[in-house]
């Protein structure tokens, strides 16, 4: 005790450093550092779940953004409704992270849950997935017929 | 003195060394502000106000295609510059978002991938990021599959078919190009990787 | 958050103000650590006053560890810091060169600057030298390009290159640069010339 009091100086710059650091590091009020990282689960669609892999999960949480019909009050047991604008409320997110299983965002709008997605993700909350009525999530079906007739306007 | 400022520096260091350090950062936007301006309806664009921005030639724009680059090359918006998901997440967004002065609108092939380069580009601070709802698939199915069927068309309705029919005449001419040719108007079109100021030269 | 001039887009006339304001306060650091004294400066090479290697030591480690912590709170983004471009041959020879240069000027070109700016008659010569041996640089600089471009490496990190943290490599550059200070201590008292500091 002696000691710190006598490098009051150093024992202060020291301790208002580690509690920085700790706050920063551990607070779930911000986002969290290391952005690609925290993102890395989206590259390749493995956040992506459709609705036959629901009864699969263990102690699931399915978060309804904007009243969604998709899943038709199945699994009402465990299903969250919530706002997207009010997601960051500190009871929706101590829900979400108390939640021991998968978190599951349920939107009629795909640009909506993956918006939250990404959100979610960055302030660290890990096991968070996407519910997609289809599995090939960014596979483009359609069909582009050339005309090698066409001749582009020359600039 | 010494000994104090050389035990501070030894304690920060010992803290640095015991931080998950990498060359990579955060989201500089607080949670809440980011929330409220990714909800925003302005931060999305309908394929027609897209199509109508490149029929006009619209220079403060730039389209950023973000699927892989066999798929860009094979298929892409006019004017469109390819930078697949998967970089544009690795590297440091400077390179691509440095003029604050364009616009940048994401696209992929349905929602996800663009949705997703929004937020995150908007979270490091580059506001000026939009995203084209629906895709690729979408603009199929709204431009390139455009027809009317009404009896009567209004001039509003005109001037929007009339819209979709030239954009769609572009995406087909572009994309109807010999590889050859295309890798050439494509490549006029890259990013230039932007290098940082500094040094001697 | 920083760099300030990329992210608030300063005009350039505000770049160079700030850039004057720095290299003002640069100097007045230099000149009020004595380093406009050539014989204080060749000093860290006999041994005798090792105060050059402290101070610019700590001035970085300082600058390494802040640069640091404000990169881990958002308010630095490192990634648009400039890194220096490292071409190997050309680093070495122009560190001997270099090297070679300090000892027998007693100046490097900061601190020569320095002294310069007060008058000192060493610090204009040795700013002629300096200023002949760019401009012959210029001149040969055909002949000696393939050497000057040799071996490039790129704008490399040696924490990267070691395949370590940034945190890690900074806490070990931290005690060797302890380990050294104390070094220089014990050579100070081996090679002291108590007539040359008392003059200073």
């Amino acid at each position: 005790m002696d000691t710190f009091k006598k490098n009051r100086f150093v024992s202060a710059v020291f301790l208002i450093l580690f509690v920085a650091v700790l706050y920063r590091s551990f607070s779930h009020s911000g986002f969290r550092y290391d952005a690609p990282k925290l993102a890395g689960q989206s590259f390749q669609g493995s956040n992506i779940v459709t609705e036959e892999q629901i009864p699969g999960f263990q102690n699931a949480l399915i978060i309804n953004l904007n009243n969604s019909e998709i899943l038709k009050d199945k699994y009402s047991e465990f299903t969250l409704k919530v706002n997207p604008d009010s997601i960051l409320e500190k009871k929706n997110i101590r829900r979400i992270i108390k939640n021991r299983g998968p978190v599951i965002l349920v939107s009629s709008e795909n640009s909506i849950s993956a918006r939250i997605w990404m959100l979610l993700s960055q302030k660290g909350i890990k096991n968070i997935f996407i519910l997609s009525e289809e599995k090939d999530f960014e596979v483009l079906k359609n069909k582009f017929r050339p005309d090698t007739l066409s001749v582009p306007e020359l600039i | 003195m010494r000994k104090k400022i050389t035990v501070i520096l030894l304690l920060s260091g010992l803290v640095l060394a015991l931080l998950p350090l990498s060359a990579n950062r955060s989201f500089m936007v607080k949670p809440e502000k980011l929330l409220s301006e990714v909800l925003n309806p302005d931060v999305s664009l309908t394929v027609d106000q897209v199509a109508k921005l490149i029929v006009n030639e619209d220079s403060t724009i730039r389209i950023i295609d973000l699927r892989p680059t066999e798929e860009f090359n094979r298929l892409s918006i006019p004017g469109s510059v390819n930078v697949p998901y998967i970089y544009f997440i690795s590297s440091d967004l400077y390179t691509y978002m440095n003029d604050r002065n364009i616009t940048n609108i994401f696209y992929s092939n349905k929602s996800f991938y663009s949705n997703y380069a929004m937020v995150y580009a908007r979270g490091m601070g580059y506001k000026n990021s939009l995203v084209m709802e629906g895709g690729l698939s979408e603009w199929f199915n709204t431009v390139m599959e455009s027809k009317f069927t009404g009896e009567r068309i209004s001039a509003r309705e005109n001037a929007l078919y009339e819209t979709r029919a030239k954009a769609a005449q572009l995406f087909t001419q572009i994309n109807s190009m010999p590889d050859s040719l295309k890798a050439v108007f494509m490549a006029a079109n890259k990013f230039s990787a932007k290098k940082l100021d500094g040094g001697c030269e | 958050m920083g760099p300030l001039s990329s992210y608030l887009l300063f005009p350039e006339w505000l770049d160079l103000l700030i850039a004057f304001m720095i290299g003002t306060g640069f100097g007045f650091a230099l000149e009020q650590a004595g380093f406009s004294s050539s014989r204080k400066l060749a000093g860290m090479f006999y041994g005798y006053d090792t105060t050059v290697i402290k101070v610019f030591f700590t001035a970085a480690i300082v600058a390494l560890i802040g640069s640091q912590f404000l990169n881990y709170f958002g308010l630095l983004n490192l990634n648009q810091v400039y890194i220096n471009e490292f071409y190997t041959g050309a680093a070495i020879i122009g560190g001997i060169i270099m090297g070679a240069g300090f000892i027998m000027g007693g100046f490097c070109p900061g601190t020569g600057l320095c002294a310069l700016s007060i008058g000192k008659i060493d610090a204009f010569v040795f700013a002629a030298g300096g200023l002949t041996g760019a401009f012959l640089f210029a001149e040969t600089y055909p002949a000696i390009q393939n050497l000057a471009n040799s071996n490039y490496k790129g704008p490399v990190k040696i924490n990267e290159s070691l395949g370590m943290s940034s945190g890690l490599f900074t806490f070990l550059l931290i005690v060797a640069a302890a380990l050294m200070f104390w070094i220089a201590e014990i050579a100070e008292k081996r090679f002291a010339r108590p007539e040359i500091t008392n003059e200073i």
